[in-house]
């Protein structure tokens, strides 16, 4: 698993490709003003072409002529989804998920002023029966094979056209950041298939009490925390084991626990929100659980080794956000202060044998440190060049008052670069993704393409590296985890 | 679909187009195409459109949304909820048009559950994949355009029209070629009531020429409408690809309120 290996396209090579490109292009590529390719005729004043509309006006009658839709208070739709993926540089078990997935959705208009919403999703992962993969028989294991979710379940409200609640479970979406969970702390995340998964598709819902108050430059937004999911992770059968490297010989993790949802909130977020004249700045507060497990020491296990627990454990935080629309360029910054903030340790053996020797009891085992937390985020969205979309993030993570016992890094840093290229009047997309993490010099990269072949069904077809062969990336254990992947989607 | 294509500020809202003021009689280009801007487009505005892409092998698409339009003195705010295909119900486009200053403009994606703020000056990007222009839907600023007549008087359809050529001013050339991707336009105005029913627009790359044309043009609330809006592009004289819109259930100068134009109304969808 850590064996040297170059990934097939370097990440670095590839976004100076990209950056090339951007700058190299054909000055008939840019937006660039060029003179024509040819002479520009005064023209006729008829048409040089026969009737430049009979095809449209032929291809279009038949659905013009249908009514339309019917306005009504409900609505009812939904997708199905049925996903492939080959994990070609695994040594077994190469098929690594065959993945139907049904996606139901239903509004109800209750008044102007009152809406409801209910989204289902249920899927099954095939490839762990078809590949006879080990199951561990944990209850996290059974939630990746088979998933059946109330996703969102909310009702809407608006008091006096200013005031507006949202009760129930749904998702809560802050900061400017596309990726990165600096202010984004409230709703947690899908991390079972990193790099792979969509980020509207990670995104989990919970249950919560958000309450807005706006005019028409200010919002003032508050939340109450009433569930805790937690991250989903994927467990020890699955590619993407997220305790992958505490699994070691002896060591036992147990099902994680989270906290349980009660009637008063476990947590809140507070966010104001200014616009301004191209330009949005958001303050935000809260406390809550964070969404990454602490694994806490149990005990020693019979056989000499021990068990760990993952658990949650609560954080506050402030922090500021901007943007600013700079002709086709929006620059997004983002900050955040946490204090408090359980930091796992990474000694357990070096502690018990200690403790041991001392002839002290184990129950000191420190499994976390709290510390705060200072992390800064910068990015640009450009989208000055024909049908490219292109995103650059990148933020920095410090640990304050570290100590080497911390599995973190003083300084931690991620980039993250789309691009997105959009091709025959939006019906072909191509897509490149990179996250780029250190220390380790971990880089994920997907590429794709998806095609519309109807306004219902499309067709994505990708491939994904984890270049990973350095020990202190923190997706280390991915490294033999590339894959191709095509996924089916059928919208109703 | 990508809905990040939604790139450019919108908000003027489809129904806003080509909606005319009193006819006039003796005046030159310039002043006829004033005439056109100046056009009563009502303080409000809602409307629904189907707009229908057909590709050139007769492959159709069908995009519904609801617009709704609002002016504030020189200023328009608009929004725009996108109510099918299936994967972009509930996205909602959200412009201030500031007539001193650059637009806002921000897209609530539901799957992402946030409102984003987009920047884009550039408006010669397709709206929704069609072959609109963000600057077509807008509308372009007559200011920077030198227009001259070709026709004082032409029967089209047995409309009198004025037929206008307009290219950018020396000095805004290259300006209104990045803002609009056009190098010169040609356009029918009918005279009877300042309808622009037929447009020829040159494209600054690709070698492409579109063409335009409005229909089932009815006054509504006491202005001027047309219905139905083609846009087709060619390229080396062949058809590409095609966009027809729709319009219905147009109101005018009803009562729009403000809380329409908040980032929590996109979020609630329409």
């Amino acid at each position: 698993m850590t064996s040297p290996r170059q990934c097939p396209i370097h990440p670095a090579i590839l976004l100076i490709w990209i950056l090339f490109f951007a700058l190299a292009l054909p000055a008939g590529h840019c937006k660039t003003p060029t003179a024509p390719a040819h002479a520009w005729e005064e023209t006729e004043l008829d048409s040089d072409m026969a009737d430049p509309f009979a095809a449209a006006d032929a291809a279009a009658a038949q659905t013009l002529a249908a009514p339309p839709k019917a306005a009504s208070p409900f609505h009812m739709g939904g997708y199905l989804e049925f996903t492939t993926e080959i994990g070609f540089n695994k040594s077994q078990d190469k098929l690594s998920s065959l993945r139907p997935l049904i996606h139901l959705e239903g509004e109800y208009k209750i008044s102007d002023r009152t809406r409801a919403r209910v989204t289902v999703r249920g899927a099954h992962e095939a490839a762990y029966q078809l590949t006879h993969r080990g199951k561990p028989g944990t209850g996290d294991q059974d939630d990746e094979e088979w998933e059946g979710e109330l996703r969102e379940a909310y009702v809407d409200t608006s008091f006096a056209d200013w005031i507006h609640l949202r009760a129930g479970r749904q998702i809560i979406s802050w900061g400017e950041s596309n990726y990165a969970r600096l202010l984004d702390f409230i709703s947690p995340r899908d991390m079972t298939r990193p790099g792979l998964m969509e980020l509207e598709d990670a995104r989990m819902p919970l249950t919560a009490l958000r309450l807005t108050a706006e005019t028409a430059h200010f919002t003032l937004e508050g939340v109450g925390i009433h569930e805790f999911p937690g991250d989903k992770l994927s467990g020890p059968a699955g590619d993407f084991d997220a305790f992958a490297p505490f699994r070691l010989p002896g060591v036992e993790i147990q099902d994680r626990e989270t906290p349980d949802s009660q009637a008063l909130p476990q947590g809140f977020g507070l966010k104001a929100t200014k616009s301004f004249n191209g330009t949005d700045i958001a303050l935000v507060g809260g406390r809550s659980y964070d969404a990454t497990p602490i694994l806490v020491f149990q005990n020693l296990t019979p056989g000499g080794g021990m068990a760990l627990k993952p658990g949650y454990e609560k954080m506050s935080l402030v922090g500021i956000s901007a943007n600013r629309a700079l002709g086709n360029a929006l620059v997004k910054l983002e900050g955040v202060y946490r204090w408090d903030r359980a930091v796992q340790r990474k000694d357990f053996q070096e502690q018990i044998t200690a403790l041991t020797l001392a002839g002290q009891s184990l129950d000191r085992v420190r499994s976390f440190e709290r510390r705060d937390q200072v992390e800064f985020l910068a990015g640009v969205e450009y989208s000055g060049l024909d049908d490219l979309v292109l995103l650059v993030e990148g933020k920095c993570l410090r640990t304050l008052d570290y100590e080497s016992s911390l599995i973190l890094s003083r300084y931690q840093y991620q980039t993250y670069v789309q691009a997105n290229y959009n091709m025959w009047h939006e019906t072909l997309d191509w897509e490149l993704f990179w996250v780029w993490l250190s220390p380790g010099n971990g880089n994920i990269l997907r590429l794709s393409g998806e095609y519309d072949f109807t306004d219902h069904f499309s067709m994505e077809l990708g491939v994904a590296f984890y270049d990973a062969d350095n020990a202190d990336t923190i997706i280390n254990s991915y490294e033999d985890m590339d894959r191709i992947f095509c996924r089916m989607t059928y919208s109703f | 679909m990508n809905p990040f294509k939604f790139i450019a500020p919108v908000t003027a809202l489809l129904v806003g187009l080509l909606i005319l003021p009193p006819p006039a009689t003796a005046m030159d280009a310039q002043a006829v195409m004033e005439a056109v801007d100046a056009r009563d487009k009502g303080n409000t505005a809602i409307s629904d459109t189907r707009m229908i892409l057909v590709d050139r092998n007769k492959k159709q698409r069908i995009r519904e949304m609801k617009s709704i339009r609002k002016e504030y003195g020189e200023d328009t705010k608009g929004i725009i909820f996108f109510l099918s295909p299936a994967d972009v119900r509930n996205t909602a486009y959200m412009s201030f048009d500031w007539e001193k200053k650059e637009d806002d403009s921000w897209l609530f994606l539901p799957a992402m559950a946030k409102v984003k703020r987009i920047a884009a000056k550039d408006k010669s990007g397709a709206f929704m994949g069609s072959d609109f222009s963000y600057s077509d839907i807008n509308g372009m600023d007559i200011k920077d355009w030198d227009y001259s007549f070709v026709k004082k008087s032409y029967q089209l359809d047995g409309v009198e029209t004025w037929v206008i050529k307009g290219r950018p001013k020396p000095q805004a050339k290259e300006r209104v070629a990045e803002e609009t991707g056009y190098a010169k336009i040609l356009v029918w105005v009918r005279k009877d009531n300042l309808v622009i029913v037929k447009a020829k627009y040159w494209v600054t790359q690709g070698q492409k020429i579109k063409y335009f044309k409005a229909e089932d043009i009815e006054e509504i609330d006491g202005i001027w409408t047309p219905l139905k809006l083609t846009m087709v592009t060619t390229e080396k004289g062949k058809v590409s690809h095609s966009t027809v819109m729709k319009l219905s259930n147009v109101m005018y100068n009803t009562q729009v309120k403000d809380g329409y134009f908040t980032p929590v109304s996109m979020e609630q969808g329409f």
